[in-house]
């Protein structure tokens, strides 16, 4: 029962945003043309897999939100049910589709 | 009375209107799903330009994904000074909430109007059709965010947004959050892979 929960403090919501601004920034750096050039010169991991980071990513901060902002963390039990299986749904579709039309490939 | 009169509990132990909330919120998953996953299949399928990397601007692109990141976290602050009762503190935070959705709303106009000056239009191509649809439907999403905030806004100044009616912010936090996961999905997909490729 959300109204039994203790209400998280502020400083929790800073670190969040700090968190999720690092990880924004992280991507940015990620696309920018001489950085680009640059891992792709001397990291070919990073090169071959950029798009898979950038996806994992992407969900770090999806369920960062989720979890502290939208506050999912207390409201268990069915709330996550009648979220969590649509957006598994639709996450999977996201996914196969794109492995369909090779958009994985960096 | 012993029981607080604004306290509504089920038998899941969850407030009706959120419970309600969070399933729409699942239907809307399956919703901008749907339009990730047409964009996504036509992907690189138009046949005439301009295609994606002729007209992504990725700095615009940039400065609205950190307003309407920066919003989120303006919206948990205003929900905060909700429950606290502090109503000055609620409504400032609850206006640079609004705010950073029309900022966001304004990058996006920018974005659309530059789009179309490269000839891109909604019938060019199927990027064009797939493209608008999605982030158009998102930006609609978004104007209707900043409405319900305003209202609040509004409601908060008048002073009939008390703590206990928490609720009422907490239902239009959830929504605000969804347009920002929303968001950072589209960013990710639509635009930092077409970059990365």
């Amino acid at each position: 029962m959300s109204d039994a929960h203790a209400h998280p403090p502020v400083s929790l919501y800073v670190k969040v945003i700090s968190t999720l601004t690092v990880i924004t920034a992280f991507e940015i750096l990620l696309i920018i043309p001489p950085v680009k050039v640059w891992y792709h010169a001397n990291f070919k991991a990073l090169a071959d897999n950029v798009i898979p980071i950038l996806l994992i990513m992407s969900a770090a901060k999806f369920w960062a939100v989720v979890y502290f902002f939208m506050h999912l963390r207390q409201d268990h039990g069915t709330p996550r049910m009648v979220f969590g299986f649509p957006l598994g749904l639709a996450a999977l579709m996201i996914v196969v589709l794109m492995l369909l039309n090779g958009h994985f490939v960096g | 009375m012993s029981v607080d009169a604004h306290a509504e509990y089920t038998a899941l132990g969850i407030p009706h209107r959120k419970l309600g909330f969070w399933t729409f919120l699942g239907s809307e998953c399956m919703f901008f799903g749907t339009l990730i996953g047409t964009y996504l299949s036509y992907r690189g399928k138009s046949l005439v330009g301009p295609y994606p990397h002729e007209t992504f601007s990725v700095q615009v692109t940039t400065i609205s994904t950190f307003t309407l990141l920066a919003s989120s976290f303006f919206m948990v602050m205003a929900l905060h000074y909700v429950r606290e009762g502090k109503r000055f503190a609620a409504g400032a935070w609850l206006l640079a909430t609004a705010t950073g959705g029309l900022i966001f709303l304004g990058f996006q106009s920018f974005e659309f109007t530059e789009f179309y000056h490269k000839g891109l239009s909604l019938s060019k191509n199927l990027y064009g059709t797939t493209f608008f649809v999605l982030t158009g439907f998102h930006g609609a999403h978004v104007s209707g965010g900043v409405l319900w905030l305003l209202s609040l806004f509004v409601m908060n100044a008048q002073g009939k947004l008390p703590k206990e009616k928490e609720m009422d912010v907490e239902i239009a936090g959830l929504y605000w959050h969804f347009v920002d996961i929303v968001w950072i999905i589209i960013f990710t997909v639509v635009y930092l892979v077409e970059f990365a490729q």
